[in-house]
């Protein structure tokens, strides 16, 4: 049956959506039963654990990332300027777990905006490595973040490997929290398919008064070791809280505006289209969108020496598509020196070129992108647009 | 350092604060080692002595800061321009005019008035321009005041005899970059969209919103920054206000802009 449903639908479409038949009777003999339904719908895949459920209570989160914060750093969203960001935190009280959505995305933690590689003598010709720090503990990661983060390694991992990512990535612990409801007017995970969680180490599921909280891999042991005191177990009540809570989900994130089967195809198909031109018309090239997105990978190197020239560092940090002087080369000569030719290969790497070489979409649909641009370019609309829709893009 | 004899450098200022002067001076750190570098000839700002009149010396690097705003200052540095091998336009009065420009905005004869009342006659001004709109200059080193690393960083690229990079991107990048949140999510404006980098964004940074000190990159598209005004309903006027504070010249010397 679930390879039958999978069937036909982009891969990462195929895991975990299919719903039981509602209709299991309140014998005690099938709570077993109802219990590995409920397993299974939570992840989709894998052996059912038999174990009783995790309950992270609302009192005690505070408590857990104090517990977190003894065996390492931990990055999660914290309140800034009346909105929320990522970022390092120093007190357990700054998190702000209910955050609806942060400004930047939570890729700084793995890929610093601005990270020192290696540090060399020019006198002698000496260098040292620098070495990658990173925060261990990455709470509070939306659905769609997850399947950014699964992007990312892919593209991390293509070609030569990026050995400090990977360092990074490998260390961090990633303790993801489901959404129940689209964070806000602006994105749209629900039409790309990435609502639900696609890889974390420990999920948790919002429950009225609590996270419902499951370990999933070998990494999670240190976090299932610190939180053993604080989580209780889950009442059978709660259970099927849990339950109603996640047939509520799908009915939140359904009604899905984005064919993703076809937009590869249909991204191919618009690229000479001349609606282009009305959005490169407005663009800035800002590129807000290219800094807060979750799976914008382009950097560049810098060499930076001090005074007296004996010392240099070289660092990367953060490059963008968007920008004049990033297909600049010899002669002078630009392969996008037209603002519009930029953002549609912008666009068309979030929904046509990287999710055919890769098979996962490079637009999580978080929306980010859509909240920082100044002029509301918004890959929605530009998918939409590209299957024919005919609204303003 | 592959100069065998010490680069002489000349700081020159015209109509400004000498504040890109003082970014300089405070450059604590590196100035023992820039001063061994280098033989600084003239540098009123950072000398007891009183200055004179600017003639026929020779120098290998000039910095001028500030805004030509008299016949006299423009002959100055048309004569410096000749005795230099390198121009350096050095803040922003002397890349895109600054606050300087705003004067431009009114007729002349009133705004000499309004300053030097009877003795207005006295006082033979024109139209404020930068340094580039007088003679060519080699390099500009934007910002008020310019930005000491940038300044630094700068200076070893010349020292080294190699083409110092130029940043092309917005401020809004480097804005980002530093986890700021930006001022249209917050429903404010700003200039960062269309103002070129460099600066770390550090008016943003420090809540503020860019101001456009560092001038309207070359390629910016103010049309859609009229539209992104819209968006946070301000209007044209905002718009043309707010660029007034620093690129003034653009918009009065340059009808396209606005």
């Amino acid at each position: 049956m679930f390879l039958r449903r999978a069937a036909g639908r982009p891969r990462w479409l195929a895991d975990g959506c299919f719903s039981w038949a509602e209709n299991e009777s309140f014998s005690v003999g099938l709570f077993v039963f109802r219990r590995r339904r409920l397993e299974l719908r939570l992840r989709g895949r894998g052996e059912p654990k038999e174990e009783v459920g995790k309950i992270l209570k609302k009192r005690d989160v505070i408590s857990a990332v104090e517990a977190l914060l003894v065996h390492g750093s931990v990055y999660a969203p914290v309140e800034k300027d009346d909105h929320f960001v990522f970022e390092e935190i120093e007190r357990a009280s700054d998190l702000r777990l209910e955050a609806a959505q942060t400004v930047h995305s939570a890729k700084g933690a793995f890929f610093p905006s601005k990270d020192p590689l290696v540090r060399f003598d020019l006198s002698s010709g000496d260098w040292e490595e620098l070495p990658p720090a990173a925060p261990r503990f990455l709470f509070g990661l939306h659905p769609c973040d997850t399947w950014a983060m699964k992007a990312f390694d892919c593209w991390m991992r293509d070609g030569i490997p990026d050995d400090r990512y990977l360092r990074r990535r490998e260390h961090g612990v990633i303790i993801a929290v489901q959404c129940l409801k689209k964070c806000n007017e602006d994105s749209f995970c629900g039409s790309m398919g990435t609502y639900r969680i696609f890889e974390a180490d420990v999920r948790l599921t919002p429950m009225n008064n609590g996270y419902f909280v499951e370990f999933e891999t070998e990494k999670a042991r240190e976090v299932e070791e610190a939180w053993r005191e604080i989580l209780l177990e889950a009442t059978v009540e709660e259970e099927r809280e849990l339950e109603e809570m996640k047939s509520g989900m799908e009915d939140a994130f359904s009604g899905a505006e984005v064919d993703l089967e076809r937009l590869p195809d249909d991204m191919k198909a618009s690229f000479y289209a001349p609606w282009w031109r009305d959005m490169g018309k407005r663009c800035l090239d800002c590129g807000q969108c290219v800094a807060v997105c979750p799976t914008c990978t382009c950097f560049a190197m810098i060499d930076e020496c001090n005074v007296s020239l004996t010392e240099c560092e070289r660092s990367r940090r953060w490059d963008g598509c968007m920008f004049h002087s990033f297909a600049e080369v010899a002669g002078p000569h630009n392969f996008r020196s037209d603002r519009c030719a930029r953002i549609r290969h912008r666009m068309n790497r979030k929904g046509q070129w990287l999710n055919r070489r890769f098979g996962v979409p490079f637009c999580v649909g978080c929306g980010r992108c859509v909240t920082a641009c100044p002029v509301g370019i918004s890959p929605l609309k530009v998918f939409k647009r590209a299957q024919g829709g005919t609204a303003d893009v | 350092m592959n100069i065998a004899k010490k680069p002489r450098v000349g700081f020159f200022s015209f109509a400004s604060c000498e504040g890109c002067q003082l970014a300089f001076l405070e450059c604590e750190e590196e100035l023992p080692v820039l001063l061994e570098a280098v033989e600084i000839v003239r540098f009123r700002e950072a000398s007891s002595y009183e200055g004179r009149e600017i003639g026929g010396e020779e120098f290998d690097v000039v910095f001028l800061e500030g805004t030509i705003a008299r016949e006299k200052d423009a002959e100055e540095v048309r004569l410096l321009r000749k005795n230099a091998k390198i121009v350096v336009a050095f803040g922003a009065c002397a890349t895109t005019c600054g606050v300087n420009a705003i004067r431009n905005t009114r007729p002349l004869e009133i705004v000499r008035r309004e300053v030097y009342g009877e003795k207005a006659g006295w006082y033979d001004v024109f139209p404020a321009r930068p340094v580039s709109a007088v003679v060519p200059v080699d390099y500009t080193l934007r910002g008020c005041p310019v930005d000491r690393t940038e300044l630094v960083k700068f200076l070893l690229f010349l020292l080294r005899d190699l083409p110092a990079p130029i940043p092309k991107y917005p401020v809004c990048f480097e804005c980002k970059a530093a986890g700021v949140v930006c001022n249209y999510v917050r429903g404010r404006t700003c200039l960062g969209p269309v103002t070129t980098c460099g600066c770390g964004a550090i008016c943003t940074r420090f809540g503020g919103r860019c101001e456009g000190c560092r001038g309207i990159l070359p390629d910016a598209n103010l049309e859609g920054l009229r539209y992104a005004y819209r968006e946070v309903g301000r209007s044209e006027e905002d718009l043309k206000h707010d660029l007034q504070l620093f690129n003034s010249f653009l918009s009065t010397m340059r009808e396209k802009v606005l």
